[in-house]
């Protein structure tokens, strides 16, 4: 009885000590919201954990006199292309890799695997010229295009690994009861994987939302700029404006942060299975 | 109607993988699988495949981007890479940038793995808050570490003084430029390595600690030779990728040091060169980062083959 209270004990110890550690891991972003409710001159003197003043100040400015809800809306707009088109794509892609053993799958599970590992950068210089060429600078299609071809094969895999885990009775029942095989799989197999589509829509999402150098390349107009490249225009024109860019950069973080929150049972999974295994 | 075989019996991949493969009973199965593969073919053909082969056509031209292709030049850009001091200095930051980024993410997703497999109270908050930094947008986490570092005021000289230590002016000195790219980018990468580490944990036979704790062996024995010899294989596939995803990054070593000198990585020069300056010679930079990146990729998949023959 004792050992095992004791055991209790060190548990508890151990999970207090681990939330200590997680505050400390977290503390940019602590520092971030805590003092975006500060005036900016209240920061140039130092962060702190304890604000002496409490504003609001830096929202408004936010909010009414920068381009943020603008940029907000642009990275939703690609963001909302880029998921819907990956799930489109991954999916069924995922879903033939799951069913399917042929040698072009073979051969497509190979190629994924090294596109993961390809430098995007390769590719932004080449579509840089067509792109231009083409006058789609400064749409939402160059940078749609790169995120869709960036969560493809992370997708795929765990879109894979979620039909893998549901029977192949279900498509042969429904096929005896003379359903084509395409059929079978949309009525019957995709509604199953919800979860699984949920965990690739905000994986896709995210990365999307998050990305940083491919929209530096592709939208350069200050209307087609998306959260990370506005909130980095911030800093460059006034390099003191501290107040507004840390209320911007905490507005920016929860979309993501609420999203994930929502799914991170079903992402953590995914990952870990879709990442390394392949 | 011909009898298909889907499961080809000479590839011993799919006998070992395959669970239970399914007979294509028809041709049509089979052309429904190809079709089903067909969109995102189409994708990366057009978004991975053709940029690819196109930028090893521009390595070999002269051009800008306002003006591509404007004769052939054989391996001159390769040549003028190559003797680019601005080249080799992306290239040894890259390296010391990937070496301490993967040494440092690494350790800390170990440590923190093994402490968060446990079962303790409140694990599954523990578990999310861990995996913030990997999930807020980049632009945030590093304008926050700059905000943090860049002068006397900033939380880490605040710290530092606490301590009677001097202020470390982080963004003007060549070395504490690496130094803070690194941790920077061990703060944002290690959250990956905590995740695959503690599934690969999850997945390990509790016998032989039971075995091994009946023999008398102490936490660092066991973990020395049983867990570890257990996560190995996982561990070096981790290793190369995280290798791999660093060489690739971009945004760290730029957002945070606000393109300093002392932090170019082999991206942001390759990109650099070619959008601003010269076509020819950035895809020729980009092309020899794709050569360095397919090694270790190759290296990843053989670590990847014995890890699934185990």
């Amino acid at each position: 009885m004792n050992s095992h209270r004791g055991k209790r004990a060190s548990a508890w110890a151990l999970s207090i000590t681990m939330f200590v550690v997680m505050l400390l891991i977290n503390i940019p972003l602590i520092l971030t919201a805590v003092n975006s409710f500060r005036p900016t001159s209240d920061i140039l003197g130092g962060s702190t954990l304890m604000p002496d003043t409490v504003t609001l100040e830096n929202y408004t400015a936010v909010l009414q006199r920068s381009d943020f809800p603008l940029w907000f809306r642009n990275s939703i707009v690609i963001a909302l292309i880029t998921t819907m088109i990956t799930l489109v794509a991954a999916g069924f892609a995922g879903y033939s890799l799951s069913r399917y053993r042929t040698k072009v799958n073979a051969a497509y599970s190979s190629a994924l695997m090294a596109f993961q590992l390809f430098p995007i950068v390769l590719s932004v210089i080449a579509l840089f010229v067509t792109f231009r060429f083409l006058g789609l600078m400064n749409t939402p299609v160059p940078a749609a295009m790169l995120y869709v071809v960036m969560s493809l094969p992370f997708c795929t895999w765990m879109f894979k690994g979620f039909f893998d885990s549901i029977p192949r009775e279900l498509e042969e029942a429904a096929r005896v009861d003379g359903a084509s095989s395409f059929r079978a799989m949309v009525s019957i197999v995709f509604p199953l994987a919800g979860p699984g589509a949920a965990a690739v829509a905000i994986y896709t999402f995210l990365l999307a939302y998050n990305e940083f150098m491919v929209a530096s390349a592709f939208l350069q107009r200050p209307d087609s700029r998306t959260i990370p490249l506005g909130l980095r225009s911030f800093i460059q024109y006034d390099a003191t404006a501290w107040g507004p860019m840390l209320a911007a950069s905490t507005l920016a973080s929860l979309p993501p942060l609420i999203l994930f929150v929502l799914v991170q049972k079903w992402m953590i999974q995914g990952m870990a299975a879709g990442a390394v295994k392949g | 109607m011909t009898a298909e075989v889907a499961a080809d019996p000479q590839s011993k991949q799919f006998k070992r993988r395959a669970k239970k493969p399914m007979d294509l009973q028809t041709r049509r199965d089979r052309r429904l699988s190809i079709n089903l593969a067909l969109p995102s073919i189409l994708l990366l053909s057009l978004a991975q495949v053709y940029p690819m082969i196109q930028g090893m056509i521009y390595s070999f031209q002269k051009g800008k981007t306002a003006k591509p292709s404007q004769g052939w030049v054989g391996l001159n850009n390769y040549s003028a890479v190559l003797a680019d001091p601005s080249f080799w200095a992306a290239v040894r930051f890259s390296g010391i940038f990937a070496l301490g980024g993967v040494t440092i993410s690494y350790g800390l997703g170990l440590v923190f793995a093994l402490l968060l497999i446990k079962d303790i109270p409140g694990r599954s908050f523990l578990r999310v808050g861990f995996i913030i930094p990997w999930v807020v947008p980049p632009i945030v986490g590093m304008t926050a570490w700059r905000w943090m570092m860049q002068d006397e005021s900033g939380a880490v000289n605040q710290v530092l003084a606490w301590f009677g230590a001097d202020p470390i002016y982080f963004f003007n000195d060549p070395t504490w430029t690496v130094v803070a790219t690194i941790i920077v980018k061990a703060w944002r990468s290690f959250p990956f390595m905590l995740i695959s580490l503690m599934a690969t944990l999850q997945s390990l036979d509790g016998v032989l600690y039971e075995a091994a704790s009946i023999d008398g062996a102490n936490r660092w024995q066991q973990f020395w030779h049983i867990t570890f010899p257990q996560i190995l294989p996982m561990s070096a596939i981790l290793w190369v990728l995280m290798t791999i995803w660093s060489v690739n990054d971009y945004e760290t070593p730029y957002l945070l040091t606000n393109n300093s000198e002392n932090a170019r990585s082999l991206m942001i020069f390759s990109f650099d060169e070619a959008i601003h300056r010269n076509l020819g010679t950035g895809s020729a930079s980009a092309v020899l980062t794709l050569l360095i990146l397919a090694v270790l990729a190759y290296f990843m998949l053989k670590l990847q083959k014995k890890a699934s023959d185990q």
